[in-house]
């Protein structure tokens, strides 16, 4: 059997890992879902393309958007990957430390991907199995029994892993012990917006100061320089995908190009994913992070390509609207094997992440002190030596959650954080989101429907509406 | 007076069996034994012996010598040999069928010009559905007595005894006949392969006498026989310009742009051509009393009337047989096939979107390029395309007959099909526009060989006494297929053929893989067939297969059937009518299999390189997990079929009617079925899942007269209904959606009460004439004044999922086919009409819209304001309009000319003097569509799965051909 082997183990282990790079798992799917979807950003591309787009950026999707429909498969399908493991692994016979290892990275990553399709879709079904035919139908979890799935995975993940120095270096990329606690934190703030619950803030703290103090991150002293490839696995780094160019292909993501800049030359881009306006504004005067996130058209970038402006006419036609702008974050300069082949990893989590969370977590328990030191950790790695970006100060329990939101904002933009944190914090401050949303006039969010996407009509279709129950109001 | 011996033997060197010896003008006679030997006594020198049997043209000879035997040939009786029937493992006399058996002869196949033989039968025989396919080489789709299976639904062919899937690497003028074997009687001896019926193919075979070398040719011009009507370029940046301003952007072209466009680029003109096709084909065939042979040669070539595309076959046959003594023949059908395809055609997918405001060259001769459509420029890609596959294949069986003692014959026989592929495509660097170019170039190369054994063994029987008379076949057969082949691809390969190797570009982009299948059969098999009188006849068959593709629990399968056969005209009431000739009743009941579904399906398979990348200096590390799930109960796909027939002769057969009622109910089908996500399986898993019920009526009548001496003629007809239902699927979930449009929608749904693939969909009321109307009706969100209003089938005020419904079906409720054949004097003229009725085709190229592309004339109609039309909506390039919906459905009915030849043959007294047997020219017209309502390149539509039939993207334009032909007989 495959499995009861090391040697099949590690490779169905690495198998989870290749899923990361997927199409709609990290790519495509959240680009859509969790950022054009949200209020930093604009479909871009040409004006008809992607109708999937179109209709993410103005909340019209309907329940077979297909764009939708991928994020909620590949999930699954990278799921099942991780169940292989968890269901085979345990039988074989091998080195018990290998095996709970590998083990441990399958649940931590399942984890990972439930809490997306809890965040996208709210309660899903749990699938902890491999399931045989007779047992292809499977009802919705509510979302408070898909959290507790996800804390318990996390929570046993978190005993077995190794921390990220504890890993040989040929692993880096594996998840550690950080992610797992990362992810726990994450997690439990997520949970907290829904129930208010005090507990789970301090769940969340907690598990934040076990990635604080663990001691294996630090912010990385220059923000820009995280987003180059001399910044990929940098000391800020808690959750990253691996990726590479190689001349053969099999190493790549398509997450750069569907964002690339749009034009003949440079990484030959789609020009999807354009930082909006309510973005640009949110900086703060002279935020040396406003230009390490933003291209502006016509600028010279740091390896030296210059952006062409639409005025510059670049195809010879009028046929593709260049935009204005662009994500710096993800610009891969010149690279083997051309269009898609980016070399550019995904940053998944970061270390400020989690400082904010704590910041979040703490302020939401009134340790308004603790909260604003570890915001003004995250401001004073912004402003480097600028004279800028000053600290925040008071005790203001609501202005403090502002500078916070307003800080994760800056700082994660065009991260693929932004839609669920957005409708997390209308948990919080109801109508939060539609004020946000507002500022495209073509956007339709309603609260009462839009705050999850629709179960795809074709899983419904597929398992029966009444195990699969739709979504409200779609 | 002594006692004459001697031997009767046919053309083919068979001993026949039974003839009656008689000294004219006497009743003295005898007949011969099993060897075909007699003995006749008192017969005088210049005695003429009259020698005579059912199935052969009687023959005189004149005594010379009473003491020295003789040797004598009976030639078969061309309007009696289709009293023989060929079916699996044997022949049969028509009088004594019981199943249900269609045939058409070598004559009706290789007088259309096709690459493959099947597209003859198309309109010929009942129960036959066939849907042409004109790709160059390409083979037509056929699907006997309905769709019994949503998987694949292709039949079974048997070529000279090789159980085949595919028969592209046979010539037309190779083929003696063919018979479809329909009903479960029939098709049970072929067991788990019969579900989906057979094909019966024999090859010509040399016959005694001296030898006669034949030479047939044919050569002339494919047309383009529909298409789509496309807008103008004027039109197209009217609309273009209509789209943006329904969307809120600005507009394109300017009043006088458009006012000064004209015509444009009609990209569908562009692509296309009047293509050529030719075939030659010369034989010799001959043979003695020991050996016969027949050796033929034939070259067709037929250009694609896409540009760039082309297909030529060599194609080589040798069939003899040796008989080596009385009791033992051996023989051998042996064929070599080569072909050469050019893949290289422009894309019809492209040349339907791109803009015809594009110029083909821009005005220095570079290729053109649009300014706001996303296709790029049709001809340039052709041109850039580099695509050329190419392949070898030897089919052919060796075989041993002994005669073990009268009546009991054992056969051995080795099958064989065996044949390689190899096809190559290469990307060069090329620019011609920012949307259209390569800046790598890419050398992709594959290959792949098949290898099928086949050895059967069989020992049949065959007995008369008193009014009995049984003829029998056991056997047991294996078959063991095997098949392998890779891929690899590489890049930075130079521009030049002759380097179009891997090894010539960069080594780290090398990507190679390989691939292997095997499976094997082993079955054993009968078949009793018993006639009393001439009158009750019953037939009982058997096989019994086990199958690799199976789990252990379900490796084997036995596959009964059974049938009865009354021909009433045997009976004395009927004996001496004068109305009625023949009459003959037949049931018959059999259960058969379908086992067409992948190898290893009933495994949990590990997929490789699923790679990630770790480590500080980013290394791909190895991956592989179980990615689709596996089914280990899968089991085979079983059809019970009944059938009830009648044939009825009138006035000496002058007219003949012959027809059956089939009842088909598949049962445990075959589905590959996508589970629900949640299951997380990469791919689709086989199961056995429903129950399918084909039934219907298939119908020929003939009559076959003469006016006066000269002329002689036949007017065939026939009919084929098909009703096609689900019966039932997994009842947990009975939905099966298919028909992907490759846009996230699905145009199929199967379930039970509908037929398989029903397309699914929104049932259209109009179109919103104004706000006040899409306020108070239900509508899609999005949805503004213009748009398609569709129906709220639940009445819940809402138009959602649950409002979609099946909107028709690809299967038509009837075929047929009218043929006319006539000669008068010299000359011979045939006619077929062809068609279907009650289909309906998706339209899916004009549904599936992916941004800025070309427009059908059906966009003229469109909305613009209040009142102006209530069909077609206004221009989008998405959104709304574009849902699945009975928009895009059309009628697929259609009536077409097959096929018309007017042949003219010289009159004996002048081949007399140029030496020749026979010489006939003809002139032929193939494929014209006398009605057809569907504006596309073809109302028939091939696919490969039954769930998703009739969705038309691009299919392969229909073309008509004119050919002139000539056949020479030496």
């Amino acid at each position: 059997n495959y499995f009861n082997t090391q040697d099949g183990a590690l490779k169905a282990t690495n198998a989870i890992y290749e899923k990361l790079r997927g199409w709609n798992t990290t790519a495509w799917g959240p680009i859509g879902l969790v950022d054009v979807a949200s209020d930093d950003a604009n479909k871009g591309s040409t004006s008809t393309d992607s109708n999937d787009m179109i209709e993410l950026n103005n909340a019209t999707y309907l329940t077979n958007n297909g764009t939708i429909e991928g994020y909620y498969k590949e999930h699954y399908q990278a799921i099942n990957r991780c169940n292989q493991v968890i269901v085979n692994v345990p039988e074989a016979n091998f080195d018990k430390n290998e095996k709970d290892r590998y083990i441990a990275e399958a649940k931590c990553l399942r984890a990972f991907f439930y809490f997306n399709l809890v965040r996208a879709y709210g309660g899903v079904p749990i699938i902890d199995r491999l399931l045989q035919p007779e047992e292809y139908k499977q009802a919705r979890a509510s979302r408070d029994e898909t959290y507790d799935f996800i804390i318990q995975d996390l929570e046993e993940a978190a005993l077995v892993l190794p921390t990220k120095s504890g890993y040989g270096s040929a692993d880096l990329g594996r998840v550690t012990q950080g992610t797992a606690y990362a992810l726990l934190a994450k997690v439990h703030l997520f949970r907290a917006s829904f129930n208010g619950d005090a507990t789970e803030y301090g769940k969340a703290l907690t598990a934040a100061e076990k990635v604080v103090n663990s001691g294996e991150y630090t912010l990385y002293p220059n923000f820009a320089d995280i987003f180059k490839l001399s910044g990929e696995n940098s000391s800020e780094s808690i959750f990253e995908v691996q990726t590479h160019d190689f001349e053969q292909g099999g190493g790549s993501s398509q997450y750069s190009e569907i964002q690339g800049i749009r034009s003949n030359s440079l990484n030959r881009g789609w020009g999807f994913n354009i930082p909006s306006k309510s973005l640009r504004d949110e900086f703060e005067a002279n935020d040396p992070r406003y230009d390490a996130t933003i291209i502006t058209a016509g600028q010279t970038l740091y390896d030296g390509e210059v952006v062409p402006r639409p005025a510059d006419d670049v195809f010879g036609d009028n046929s593709d609207p260049i935009s204005e702008f662009y994500s710096y974050k993800v610009y891969a300069p010149s690279h083997n094997g051309g269009n898609g082949n980016s070399p550019m990893n995904i940053r998944l989590i970061r270390y400020s992440d989690i400082l904010l969370i704590a910041a979040e977590a703490a302020n939401a328990q009134g340790n308004t002190t603790k909260a604003l030191n570890y915001l003004n950790m995250v401001r004073a790695r912004a402003r480097g030596n600028l004279n800028v970006l000053p600290d925040v100060v008071g005790a203001d329990q609501v202005v403090v959650r502002e500078a916070i939101w307003h800080e994760r904002r800056v700082e994660l933009a065009m991260e693929q954080h932004r839609y669920f944190d957005l409708m997390r914090m209308d948990n919080v401050v109801p109508g939060y989101a539609k004020t946000k949303l507002s500022e495209n006039t073509d956007n339709k969010f309603d609260a009462s429907k839009n705050k999850v996407y629709p179960i795809p009509q074709s899983e419904i279709n597929a398992v029966g509406s009444d195990l699969l129950e739709q979504n409200p109001n779609y | 007076q002594d006692t004459v011996k001697g031997t009767i033997k046919s053309t083919t060197g068979e001993e026949v069996i039974g003839a009656s010896v008689v000294i004219k003008g006497t009743t003295t006679g005898t007949i011969t034994d099993y060897l075909g030997n007699f003995s006749l006594s008192g017969v005088k020198s210049a005695d003429v012996l009259v020698v005579s049997s059912i199935g052969y043209i009687p023959t005189e000879l004149t005594v010379q010598d009473p003491t020295a035997p003789l040797s004598i040939v009976l030639e078969e009786d061309i309007d009696q040999l289709e009293e023989v029937v060929v079916v699996g493992y044997g022949v049969m006399k028509k009088s004594d069928l019981t199943g249900s058996v269609g045939s058409i002869k070598s004559e009706d196949v290789d007088k259309i010009p096709a690459s493959n033989p099947m597209q003859a039968m198309q309109g010929k025989v009942s129960g036959v559905q066939i849907t042409s396919s004109s790709t160059p080489g390409g083979s037509p789709k056929v699907q006997i007595r309905g769709v019994g299976t949503t998987g694949d639904s292709n039949p079974l062919y048997v070529v000279d005894g090789m159980l085949l899937d595919d028969i592209s690497f046979l010539s037309s003028n190779d083929v003696a006949s063919m018979e479809v074997l329909k009903d479960a009687s029939a098709t049970a001896i072929y067991g788990s392969r019969g579900a989906n019926g057979v094909v019966i193919i024999t090859t010509k075979q040399g016959k005694v006498g001296t030898a006669k070398v034949s030479f047939s040719s044919y050569a002339g011009i494919q047309q383009m026989a529909a298409r789509p009507d496309m807008v103008t370029g004027q039109q197209y940046a009217m609309l273009q310009n209509e789209v943006l301003h329904n969307q809120g952007s600005d507009l394109l072209y300017t009043k006088d742009q458009i006012a000064n466009m004209g015509k444009g680029t009609d990209w569908i003109d562009e692509a296309t051509r009047n293509a050529a096709i030719q075939n030659y084909q010369v034989g010799i065939s001959g043979g003695s009393d020991k050996v016969m042979y027949n050796i033929t040669a034939g070259y067709f070539n037929q250009e694609g009337i896409v540009k760039g595309s082309a297909y030529d076959r060599f194609n080589f046959r040798i069939n003899n047989t040796y008989n080596l003594s009385k009791k033992v023949k051996v023989g051998h059908n042996i064929s070599f096939s080569t072909y050469n395809s050019i893949n290289e055609g422009v894309d019809l997918g492209d040349a339907y979107k791109a803009d015809p405001t594009m110029l083909v060259y821009d005005e220095n001769g570079y290729f053109g390029s649009s300014i706001n459509n996303d296709i790029g420029n049709p001809m340039a890609s052709s041109y850039y395309k580099n695509d050329v596959s190419e392949g070898n294949r030897l089919v052919g069986n060796v075989f041993l007959d002994y005669k073990i003692i009268e009546g009991l014959t054992f056969k051995t026989n080795v099958g064989f099909d065996h044949s390689t592929n190899d096809g190559k495509a290469y990307t060069p660097i090329y620019f011609v526009s920012g949307k259209q170019f390569s800046d790598i170039s890419t050398l992709r190369v594959s290959g792949n060989k098949f290898n099928t054994l086949l050895w059967e063994n069989t020992l049949s029987y065959l007995k008369e006494w008193g009014k009995h008379r049984i003829n029998g076949v056991v056997g047991i057969t294996t078959q063991n297929n095997f098949s392998e082949g890779w891929n690899g691809s590489e890049n930075d390969v130079p521009n030049s053929s002759n380097m179009w190797y891997l090894g010539t570009g960069s080594a780290d982009s090398r990507n190679v893989t390989q691939w292997a299948n095997t499976n094997s059969y082993l079955s054993f098999l009968g078949r009793l067939n018993y006639s009393y009188n001439n009158k009750y006849l019953a037939t009982a068959t058997f096989r019994s297969d086990g199958s690799s593709r199976f789990g252990e629990s379900n490796k084997f399968g036995l596959f009964p059937s059974l049938a009865l056969g009354w021909r009433v005209s045997e009976e004395e009431f009927l004996q001496t009518s004068e109305l009625i000739s023949n009459l003959k009743l037949r049931a018959s009941w059999g259960r058969i299999g379908n086992d067409k579904i992948g190898d290893y399906s009933q495994y949990s398979l590990i997929e490789n390189n699923l790679n990630p990348v770790f480590g500080p200096d980013q290394s791909l590390s190895q991956g592989g997990t179980v990615t689709t799930m596996a089914n280990s109960n899968l089991k085979w796909e079983t059809v019970e079929q009944y059938d009830i027939g009648l044939e009825i002769g009138f006035w000496e057969d002058k007219l003949t009617i012959d027809g059956d009622y089939y009842y088909k109910h598949t049962k445990d089908m075959l589905v590959y079925i996508s589970p629900p996500s949640l299951v997380g399986s990469a791919g689709a898993v086989p199961s056995n899942i429903g129950e399918v019920l084909n039934s219907g009526i298939d119908l020929n009548v003939t009559w076959n007269d003469n006016i006066g001496e000269d002329i002689h003629y036949t007017i065939g007809a026939n009919i084929s209904t098909i009703n096609n239902e689900v019966l039932a699927l997994d009842p947990n979930n009975p939905y099966i959606y298919s028909g992907d449009l490759g846009n996230g929608q699905n145009a199929t749904l199967t379930t039970p009460g509908e037929s398989i693939g029903s397309f699914y969909g929104y049932e259209t009321a109009g179109v919103f004439q104004n706000q006040e109307q899409l306020t108070n009706t239900p509508h899609l969100a999005g949805s503004v004044p213009g748009d398609m209003i569709y129906v709220d089938v639940n009445n819940d005020g809402v138009i959602n999922e649950k409002d979609k419904k099946v909107i028709g079906s690809p299967i038509p409720d009837f075929i047929y086919g009218v043929n006319l054949a006539a000669s008068y004097k010299n000359f011979d003229l045939s006619v077929l009409l062809q068609g279907q009725v009650g289909n309906e085709i998706y339209n899916a190229k004009k549904a599936v819209r992916w941004g800025t592309t070309n427009f059908e004339t059906s966009y003229l109609s469109r909305w613009t304001s209040e009142g102006t039309s209530n069909s077609e909506p206004r221009v989008t390039n998405g959104g709304v309009n574009y849902e699945v919906s009975d928009r895009f459905l059309e009628n697929g009915s259609y009536l077409k000319l097959g096929n018309v030849t007017l042949g003219y043959s010289l009159s004996e007294r002048i081949t007399e003097r140029i030496f020749v047997d026979k010489l006939r020219v003809y002139g032929s017209v193939s494929n014209i569509y006398l009605y057809q309502p569907y504006k596309s390149y073809s109302s028939e539509i091939t696919a490969n799965s039954p769930l998703a039939a009739g969705i038309d993207f691009n299919t392969y334009p229909l073309t008509a051909t004119y050919t002139l032909g000539l056949n020479i007989n030496f």
